[in-house]
């Protein structure tokens, strides 16, 4: 077996989101933020706006191209409608940002051309021990259960949690989410469904148990037989969310692309499981490489400097034969 | 932070799948283990620890640290061979890198858990006195001389440069807390202390508060007082001596301490890498009449493996010219020569009151009598035939130990001869000598020989081997030494390393 650690290692720091998306996506979350909450009316409902999504949850990866703000109104009046709320919202951001807002069935989303982002802006009132936020995909609007701030803590826990997969003192949990997520972008594209769904899937596997492994690869490997397993039976199940009981996640992937998902993420994890079985660590990473694709900065996964990009071995000239390194006159020198 | 170079790769790779396959963990930077060894007592303890594979892999063996996150890991306390980044020291500097331990998982591990029960035993047979590793480095360099401070405790005036520190022998009444002096004198004071055999390393002020015992609290007192920051520490190790010298200081709710670069300055301690002969040497009284190119190397050489009692003789003047190929330094241009190479000499360190100097040259034959009438070792590099003449005759005249040394051919040969000669002993013959078109120094009315530097210090080295050999009590090298530095065109010199010829009963 190729277990490839340093490669591993460098492919997580490929991923990462660069100090240009985190300040960019800072100064955009503290754009709309301020907009909101200079707005009167939000204002006397009680405005708090936070970070969630996947930015939130630290599982983003290079690019961030989106980020999710969640607009928490702490002292709504008990007659507003979830109509009213997506109105003013929109009225709000309408004002600030004009043509670049675009509202949709339970969020606006207000691009920000310089960062190279969008923001996600969504209004959202207390229900219970969780929020609700309106949703209106028809005419009528209507309020909709969720619990997004619940997922993160779900994720820091499963990832501090000693009971869970770590290697050494880290947990394993948001390092593979996030090569989960690259996967995915490198395997489907812009074709739903889209990283937080997979990011479910993920969760949902890790919880079931992925066995005991000791590397990156290892766990990636079983990390996406389980997401496979899980994909195949939602397309015609459902999707159970761990934040809400009984509730079920919901996507815009048709039931087409939701095969078209299950199906490449059993060819995934065929390919990481035969990735993972080589014992040649230049053939190994070639196949990591394909399962990894691009991003904006290139190769994700990148080969051996000692491999070629086909697979083979560079010349055994280069490498450190035996009594390359033996010193003629032996020990016991002073110079 | 740079890749590992291509090369060293595939054996990176490998170390780490071996790894891997002994159920380590690897995140890629580190690999997670635990390893099983037994203490003291014959109980089996498991210790966790993580290996950092460097880039100075393969040249350098990972770093194995003590992984302290790790749950239900038995420890390890305070102990020697253990780095302040919590690596453990499992090979010195001089194994060798062709088939080393570290390149293998299966040898590997098992220094590691040697080590570990080393370190449950105590280090038996350890006697490194190395303290100052285990703790912050400073970059403070103190000297101090051992031999005027042996048995001393206290307070000590220190006297400080830019780069050095000296704790120099005298001793201070410290002033008392809150008075004038003390306020008015902040004078930073060393304080000189015995920590006896150390069974542990000093990584603290509280460990070192155990090692003083009672007397910790009047080096805390000085400390504390503002005119105390530098403690010099006696202690041994087994049969071994050291001395620590720590920097400490005042910080908020504690004393800092640092490791200081401590150098003895005693001359045991200056003259103990001198080698065996420096005792056989320090009972001579060596003359070197000419202390030219060659004769300078030879006062340099002789001196520093201890001959402390020379007399330098030579007439001339030191020129300019003459530094690419001499001891001296361009600050004693102009200088006799015998006074820029004591000059020299001083600049060591070692004691020069037995170094006298002549500024006379060799011309009569009571000159030459009177020289080694004088001496226990004459030493000719004068390459004067007139000098030469006189100082082997007088040397057989008196039975005085000659040694004489020389280049020839453009420093194409270096050549020795000793007297006295053993029976059936003779000289080498003499070397025909090659006519070159001479190169003369403006002002200056003797040829310059084209001799380059390396040659004269290849001479200089034959001649005090000669002399070594000349004092010790069997004689193992002939009475002429005569190496070929650069082949030249006529046999036998035409190859280059040391001449075996039979000895013509002709030669002079």
């Amino acid at each position: 077996m190729a277990h490839l650690g340093e490669q591993f290692k460098q492919v997580l720091t490929n991923i990462e989101p660069n100090t240009d998306d985190v300040t960019n996506a800072a100064a955009a979350h503290a754009n709309v933020r301020k907009v909101l909450k200079a707005d009167y009316t939000l204002a006397s409902w009680g405005i708090d706006p936070i970070l969630i999504g996947s930015y939130a949850r630290e599982v983003s990866i290079l690019r961030v191209k989106d980020v999710d703000v969640f607009g928490r109104l702490t002292t709504p009046p008990d007659s507003l409608t979830p109509g009213k709320a997506l109105d003013e919202f929109g009225r709000v951001l309408d004002k600030a940002y004009g043509d670049r807002v675009k509202p949709q069935h339970r969020s606006f989303m207000v691009d920000f051309p310089d960062f190279g982002l969008t923001v996600d802006a969504v209004p959202a009132r207390r229900c219970g021990d969780h929020w609700e936020l309106p949703s209106r995909p028809e005419a009528r609007a209507k309020w909709v259960e969720t619990n997004p701030t619940q997922l993160g803590q779900l994720a820091t826990d499963m990832n501090k949690d000693s009971r869970y997969p770590q290697i050494g003192s880290q947990g394993v949990y948001v390092p593979t989410v996030k090569m989960v997520r690259q996967i995915r972008r490198a395997q489907l594209g812009k074709t739903p469904p889209g990283g937080l769904y997979l990011e479910i899937c993920a969760y949902s596997a890790f919880k079931d148990g992925l066995g005991t492994h000791s590397t990156w690869a290892g766990y990636l490997t079983a990390a996406l037989r389980g997401i496979a397993d899980i994909l195949e039976d939602a397309v015609e199940g459902d999707l159970k969310d761990p934040t809400l009981d009984n509730s079920t996640i919901s996507t815009k992937a048709t039931d087409d692309e939701r095969q078209k998902a299950a199906d490449a993420f059993v060819a995934a994890a065929e390919l990481a499981a035969k990735a993972l079985k080589e014992t040649d660590p230049c053939q190994s990473a070639v196949l990591w490489a394909q399962l990894f694709g691009d991003n904006d900065d290139g190769p994700v996964f990148e080969l051996p400097a000692n491999c070629n990009a086909d697979g083979t071995t560079r010349s055994a000239a280069t490498l450190i034969t035996p009594g390359a390194t033996r010193v003629p006159a032996g020990t016991g020198r002073y110079s | 932070m740079p890749r590992p170079l291509p090369e060293t790769l595939a054996e990176r790779s490998a170390l780490r799948e071996d790894f891997i396959a002994r159920g380590y963990g690897d995140d890629g930077h580190l690999l997670y283990g635990r390893v099983t060894w037994n203490d003291s007592a014959g109980v089996a303890r498991r210790t966790a620890i993580t290996i950092e594979i460097t880039d100075a892999f393969p040249f350098a063996p990972p770093k194995v640290r003590l992984d302290h996150g790790a749950p239900g890991s038995d420890p390890v306390p305070s102990t020697f061979h253990l780095e302040t980044d919590d690596a453990l020291c499992l090979f010195d500097a001089d194994t060798t890198v062709e088939g080393a331990a570290w390149r293998q998982a299966a040898l590997l591990e098992r220094r590691i858990i040697g080590w570990f029960e080393r370190a449950a035993a105590g280090w038996p047979g350890d006697d490194d006195c190395d303290l100052e590793r285990y703790l912050p480095p400073s970059d403070h360099f103190i000297t101090y001389d051992s031999t005027a401070l042996a048995g001393l405790t206290g307070t000590f005036a220190t006297s400080r440069s830019a780069i050095v520190t000296r704790i120099t022998d005298r001793q201070l009444t410290p002033p008392k807390a809150g008075s004038r002096a003390q306020r008015k004198d902040r004078r930073s004071l060393a304080w000189v202390g015995d920590l006896g055999a150390v069974t542990r390393p000093i990584r603290s002020w509280s460990d070192l508060a155990e090692a003083l015992g009672t007397d910790v609290a009047e080096a805390e007192r000085h400390i504390r007082g503002g005119y105390v920051d530098l403690l010099v520490l006696r202690y041994s190790r087994g049969a071994v001596h050291g001395v620590l010298v720590l920097h400490a200081a005042l910080e908020p709710g504690r004393i800092a301490l640092h490791g200081c670069q401590g150098a003895d300055t005693s001359l045991a301690t200056r003259t103990l890498r001198a080698g065996a002969p420096a005792q056989v040497l320090a009972a001579q009284r060596i003359a070197i009449v000419g202390c030219g190119a060659v004769g300078s190397y030879i006062a340099d050489l002789l001196f520093k493996a201890g001959a402390g009692r020379l007399t330098l003789i030579d007439p001339q003047e030191l020129r300019p010219g003459n530094l690419v190929r001499h001891i001296a330094s361009a600050d004693d241009v102009g200088k006799p020569k015998v006074v820029a190479v004591r000059n020299h000499l001083v600049r060591t360190g070692l004691p020069v009151d037995d170094v006298k100097v002549r500024i006379v040259s060799v011309s009569t034959p009571h000159d030459a009598i009177d020289i080694t009438r004088a001496h226990t070792v004459i030493i000719d590099a004068t390459a004067d035939a007139r000098a030469s003449a006189l100082l082997t005759f007088a040397a057989d005249d008196v039975g005085a130990r000659l040694v004489a040394a020389c280049l020839q051919r453009e420093g194409g040969i270096a050549r020795v001869d000793r007297w006295p000669l053993l029976a059936g002993e003779a000289h080498v013959p003499p070397v025909p000598e090659h006519v070159v078109e001479g190169v003369r120094e403006r002002g200056c009315g003797d040829l310059v020989s084209l001799t380059p530097p390396h040659s004269v210090s290849t001479a200089a080295t034959l001649a005090v081997r000669v002399v070594l050999d000349l004092l010790a009590p069997e004689q193992h090298l002939p009475a002429t030494v005569l190496e070929v530095l650069t082949p030249q065109d006529d046999a036998p010199y035409d190859h280059v390393g040391r001449l075996s010829l039979a000895p013509s009963a002709s030669a002079a």
